[in-house]
């Protein structure tokens, strides 16, 4: 069974996330954070991340980087609601330090989902 | 008082210790000089003993004046330089006989020409701050404190507010201890003020700014999931009455993200840089872009004049107002259809430079109730479905951010005109006066 890893810190939307993946006959965990994302890769070697980019512990910039530095094919979908600063792309970033993908939040979960099918039947 | 004593002495002392001297060695001077045969008899060694006293001492004199004139000169030429390196003003009055000193330098702080005024003193009061003329009386008149900043706002040649620092006070007293000298140091504090009051305005931007975003980003986790869990459902359910209540849901997500996407807005829309902007192709730009989503019973105008200067604001941020101002023309001429026109033209108002840009409607209109309110965040003519409201509190703001003006104007049936003064980027930082201290 493929293994989806849903890095996101807003429990409600976690819970929706890993039920959505859940739902097309994947495995689904969740990590809070950037150190428990790492810890999870290196435990249950997901074959895809989606990762949420404002964080509390270890952002989702520093954490993609870190895994694009260990695991290079691992596709990654970053997903944010805009940043708290002002004038900064989050999503422009995640792309330009290795995320295959970036959507806004809110998305379409269709969207996430058809993403995640075409990364995961190529792996 | 000392240093004119000191002077005179610098120049007495050698000349009387030089005729000291000379009485006590010429008689053995003129005698050395007989005995070798330069001059010959007792008559011409009194002569001589004059002559050479006269012009020994006359050559010493004057190298003592001129030492000392040079520097004295020195010293003024120095302090002058200081004043005129921080362009700051001497005032000096002398309490006991009235006489005063202005250093020109006051008065060309305040765009004045300083040989065309008299009364230097009564000239300033005269154009004092009211609330400010205490201030100056307190100065004039206290021994206690000379270190003390006292702040004074002077109308300018041009009708403006500048902002003074005056440090000094009663530097010399008479006999009985009345105040006998008053000197003081003026600097001009306006740029600096000005400086603090963007600043300040910056700082106020960026925070509101930064709570836009905070806002924005957790709004936008609460729709997201929200709408994620009615996908979960719709994908359980065939039951109709379920998916006309989650044809509903989706209803009030499209609203809620239209809400998030506009705080965003509004929160990007914080301190920009501020630029050089050309009008011709922003409105240009604009135009293009509006083509897409115009329908065809709609004529899009432009018109940029040539001698439109180019004004001071942000590309991006001023590409937004017009397609936000724009937009609204649009959709106000969804039905009837119309005209949409985009005009920039030069304004010059007493020599400041400024760009008037008007964005014309022959759409619905608004009246007097609406168009009281069009400005407010929140406030919206279309249905809760598509306005939010933010819109045009957003357009003001940043015309406000640029030192612009937006103004209004509207006819139920015959269209709207907004036009828009910017500030052209060729005119000197506008000072603004300042309210009170």
């Amino acid at each position: 069974m493929k293994r989806v890893l849903i890095v996101e810190d807003d429990s409600q939307m976690a819970t929706m996330l890993v039920e959505s993946v859940t739902q097309e006959g994947w495995s689904a965990s969740h990590a809070e954070n950037g150190i428990e994302a790492l810890r999870a890769c290196e435990s249950e070697a997901p074959d895809a991340i989606v990762m949420d980019i404002i964080l509390p512990e270890k952002e989702g910039i520093e954490t993609i980087i870190e895994i694009r530095g260990r695991w290079p094919k691992l596709p990654i979908v970053a997903i944010s609601g805009g940043g708290r600063g002002v004038g900064v792309d989050y999503l422009d970033i995640a792309a330009k330090v290795g995320a295959n993908h970036t959507l806004a939040k809110p998305f379409d979960v269709d969207d996430l989902v058809e993403l995640l099918r075409g990364y995961l039947e190529e792996s | 008082m000392r240093s004119t004593i000191s002077a005179v002495l610098q120049v007495a002392l050698p000349y009387l210790a030089f005729g000291v001297i000379w009485i006590l060695v010429s008689d053995r001077v003129v005698n050395q000089m007989e005995a070798g045969g330069i001059i010959d008899s007792a008559a011409s060694a009194q002569t001589v003993k004059g002559i050479v006293y006269v012009v020994l001492s006359t050559a010493l004199v004057a190298t003592l004046v001129l030492v000392a004139f040079r520097a004295f000169a020195l010293q003024t030429h120095r302090l002058q330089a200081t004043l005129e390196a921080t362009s700051a003003g001497l005032l000096e009055a002398d309490l006991r006989h009235g006489g005063e000193y202005g250093s020109p330098e006051i008065l060309s702080m305040l765009g004045f020409d300083p040989n065309t005024i008299g009364d230097l003193t009564t000239f300033l009061r005269g154009r004092l701050h009211p609330d400010d003329r205490n201030a100056l009386d307190e100065a004039l008149s206290d021994v206690e404190d000379r270190s003390r900043v006292r702040r004074l706002r002077v109308l300018d040649a041009h009708g403006e507010w500048r902002q003074l620092h005056l440090q000094g006070g009663i530097v010399e007293r008479d006999r009985e201890g009345k105040p006998a000298v008053f000197r003081a140091v003026l600097l001009d504090m306006t740029e600096i003020r000005q400086l603090e009051r963007e600043v300040r305005k910056f700082r106020k931007l960026e925070s509101l700014g930064a709570l836009a975003n905070g806002v924005a980003h957790d709004f936008n986790n609460i729709l997201g999931s929200a709408q994620g869990f009615a996908r979960l459902v719709r994908r359980r359910t065939t039951d109709e009455l379920t998916l006309t209540h989650l044809d509903g849901l989706d209803r009030a997500h499209r609203r809620g993200r239209e809400l998030a996407a506009q705080i965003q807005e509004f929160g990007r829309s914080g301190p920009t840089r501020v630029e050089r902007v050309e009008l011709g192709k922003i409105v240009e730009d604009t135009l293009k872009l509006l083509q897409g989503s115009t329908p065809d019973t709609v004529r899009l105008e432009g018109q940029v004049d040539d001698d439109c200067p180019a004004v001071r604001a942000n590309a991006s941020q001023l590409q937004r107002i017009l397609m936000n101002l724009a937009l609204n023309g649009v959709r106000s001429m969804d039905r009837s259809g119309g005209v949409l026109r985009i005009d920039a033209r030069p304004l010059d108002t007493d020599g400041y430079q400024a760009a008037y840009l008007r964005i014309q409607d022959t759409g619905l209109g608004m009246d007097a109730a609406t168009l009281r309110s069009a400005f407010e965040p929140y406030f919206s003519t279309r249905g809760a479905s598509t306005g939010i409201g933010l819109g045009l509190a957003m357009v003001n703001g940043i015309v406000e951010a640029f030192e612009g003006q937006i103004e209004v104007d509207s006819r139920v049936g015959e269209g709207t005109t907004f036009s828009i003064t910017l500030p052209a980027f060729s005119n000197e930082r506008p000072s603004q006066p300042e309210p009170s201290t």
